[in-house]
């Protein structure tokens, strides 16, 4: 119970913090000064604010933000200031500061999962090969992989010798090959599934089938030049080009329109720990 | 009638076989077929012949060995073109593939070897390597690139002058003109994570399937180009080179496999519903 609510504790601070540096400014408002700046010293900072010269002293807890060509603000210090640069200046809220560690502690948090990956797989496949589980030598298989491939790993960038030979032959003539024959299997599987299973059984179904042969028609240079004689209106390219951009994008839109408000939720429930579950509902 | 009807259940195994013709027959016999170029591919290429000299350009190369059918077409002809009018740039792969810079590695190393001997690491490209974080990992590039890469992945420091010159002038995302994410289905957080708060232009290049969901994106300004699936590589190649006989990137030679695919799925589909429609009428 201790662990479960440590656990519900440490999600909603995570996501308090982000919610927090999302919505409040990261310096205070009513003390924040904009304007353009006239001339830098080490104890302060002249801007000019609505044609009056105005002076912020340079103190520990001051933010300083210049205004980027494209109006996104980039947090400076006071000496990297030009004359001419237009800032907002006042004192932090401290959420924005934080943002870099907070960053570096969730992508380091992000990369242990690709450690706890490997601690799980190794765990499964040592327990097939312990036990003699029926085909244990395809576990044997996967350490001499992981191993294989954290040696060729080594290889990448060497200018020569054995590693990179190494390197070569597992990424080069054995991992890009396998890779893709698993992926262009979907060539043949996507050939005959839709063989068998489109079929024009309504006048729904009859309007698929037409905007699919045109657009994929349309993205090969057949369709080109079955059309090329037609007016650019009646141009298979032209007309596949429509449908992506006009009526997919329509259809596309408000499904996600759908899908994101569906995400607030359940990103709400996961922000407050109130998602039950394969995993959720199991004492910790 | 009883002949036709039989259409709508040809073994799958000559399916297959088709297909597997259709593909191969390319490689057999030299083939190059001219190409319509949409319009997301025009706006890339566009954008990228008006680089200001000064701006590098961020290639999010996140692909590997299991969608280099599509991708690695996409990233040979921007790395091309950059190449070609000297405009710098920086590689890395976010959160998705740790093969993703290894890949991109040997797209550039051929065409170094083949048109640009004169270009040199660390002046006209520097390869980061691989960073996980995702959106963290966007916030902190674009805020300061050294919070993020320490070192290239050769092993160099960001800040060793001798050996990635090109380094010394990127501080963060005011420096970069344009962010190129190339992978099987781009990650969108740099819509709103990078072009939402900096203004940053963003463009994609992606899996055909995955394209769908993005066209609303260059509707609305988001994105300021995309490369759909080979097409996009084959059409950027021919803006590229516009006579025909000097295209040989990968993607003007994969269009001619997807063009002939294309047409096995559509006659078979046409044939399955004749099929369809003859047995429907036997039985009345």
């Amino acid at each position: 119970m201790t662990k479960r609510r440590f656990i519900a504790l440490v999600t909603f601070l995570a996501g308090l913090y982000y919610f927090l540096e999302f919505v409040v400014p990261p310096t205070i408002p009513w003390r924040t000064v904009r304007g353009e700046v006239v001339s830098v010293s080490p104890q302060s900072i002249t801007l000019l604010v609505n044609g009056q010269q105005q002076q912020i002293p340079v103190e520990p807890t001051l933010k300083v933000y210049r205004e980027r060509p494209t109006g996104a603000p980039e947090s400076v210090e006071p000496a990297q200031l030009r004359p001419g640069d237009r800032v907002s200046a006042g004192p932090t809220t401290y959420l924005s500061d934080w943002l870099t560690p907070v960053n570096n502690f969730f992508i380091v948090l992000g990369s242990m999962a690709w450690g706890m990956g490997l601690i799980s797989l190794a765990m499964v496949h040592s327990g097939n090969i312990r036990r003699r589980r029926p085909e244990w030598y395809g576990s044997v298989v996967f350490f001499l992989a992981v191993g294989g491939g954290i040696v060729a790993g080594l290889g990448y960038g060497a200018e020569g010798g054995w590693l990179k030979e190494a390197n070569d032959v597992v990424f080069n003539y054995l991992l890009r090959p396998m890779s893709s024959t698993v992926f262009s299997l979907l060539a043949f599987h996507m050939a005959t599934a839709s063989y068998r299973a489109f079929r024009v059984k309504s006048g729904e179904a009859a309007l698929m089938m037409t905007s699919a042969f045109v657009v994929m028609l349309g993205q090969i240079p057949i369709g080109l030049w079955l059309t090329h004689g037609l007016p650019s209106f009646l141009q298979l390219p032209v007309m596949a080009q429509w449908v992506l951009y006009i009526a997919n994008s329509a259809a596309v839109r408000g499904m996600w329109f759908g899908m994101m408000v569906g995400a607030i939720a359940v990103g709400l429930r996961f922000w407050l720990s109130l998602e039950r579950g394969a995993f959720f509902d199991r004492e910790l | 009638m009883e002949w036709l009807a039989r259409l709508q259940s040809i073994d799958r195994r000559w399916i297959y076989a088709a297909i597997w013709v259709a593909c191969a027959l390319p490689f057999v016999v030299n083939i190059k077929l001219p190409v319509y170029v949409s319009p997301e591919t025009r706006r890339l290429y566009e954008f990228i012949e008006k680089c200001p000299p000064g701006k590098v350009i961020l290639v999010d190369s996140a692909w590997d060995a299991g969608s280099q059918g599509e991708n690695w077409g996409q990233v040979e002809v921007v790395f091309e073109h950059l190449l070609r009018n000297r405009i710098p740039f920086i590689i890395t792969s976010v959160e998705i593939t740790p093969l993703g810079p290894q890949f991109a590695d040997q797209v550039i190393e051929r065409l170094v070897r083949e048109k640009f001997p004169d270009r040199k690491y660390g002046v006209d490209w520097v390869n980061l390597g691989y960073t996980k974080g995702g959106w963290q990992a966007m916030q902190q590039i674009a805020k300061d690139i050294r919070q993020q890469y320490k070192k290239d992945s050769r092993g160099y420091s960001l800040d060793d002058a001798e050996h990635l010159p090109l380094m010394q002038r990127v501080r963060n995302i005011e420096d970069i003109y344009l962010i190129y994410s190339v992978t099987y289905s781009p990650l969108e957080d740099w819509i709103p994570f990078i072009h939402g708060v900096y203004g940053t232009p963003i463009a994609f290049g992606c899996a055909g399937i995955q394209s769908t969901t993005y066209y609303r994106y260059l509707l609305s300004g988001q994105l300021v180009g995309m490369l759909v699936g080979v097409r996009g590589a084959a059409e950027y190649d021919a803006l590229l080179h516009p006579n025909l006989r000097d295209r040989n990137s990968m993607g003007t030679k994969l269009i001619v496999p997807q063009a002939f695919g294309h047409l096995v799925i559509i006659v078979a589909v046409i044939l399955g519903n004749i099929g369809y429609f003859a047995a429907r009428r036997r039985r009345g």
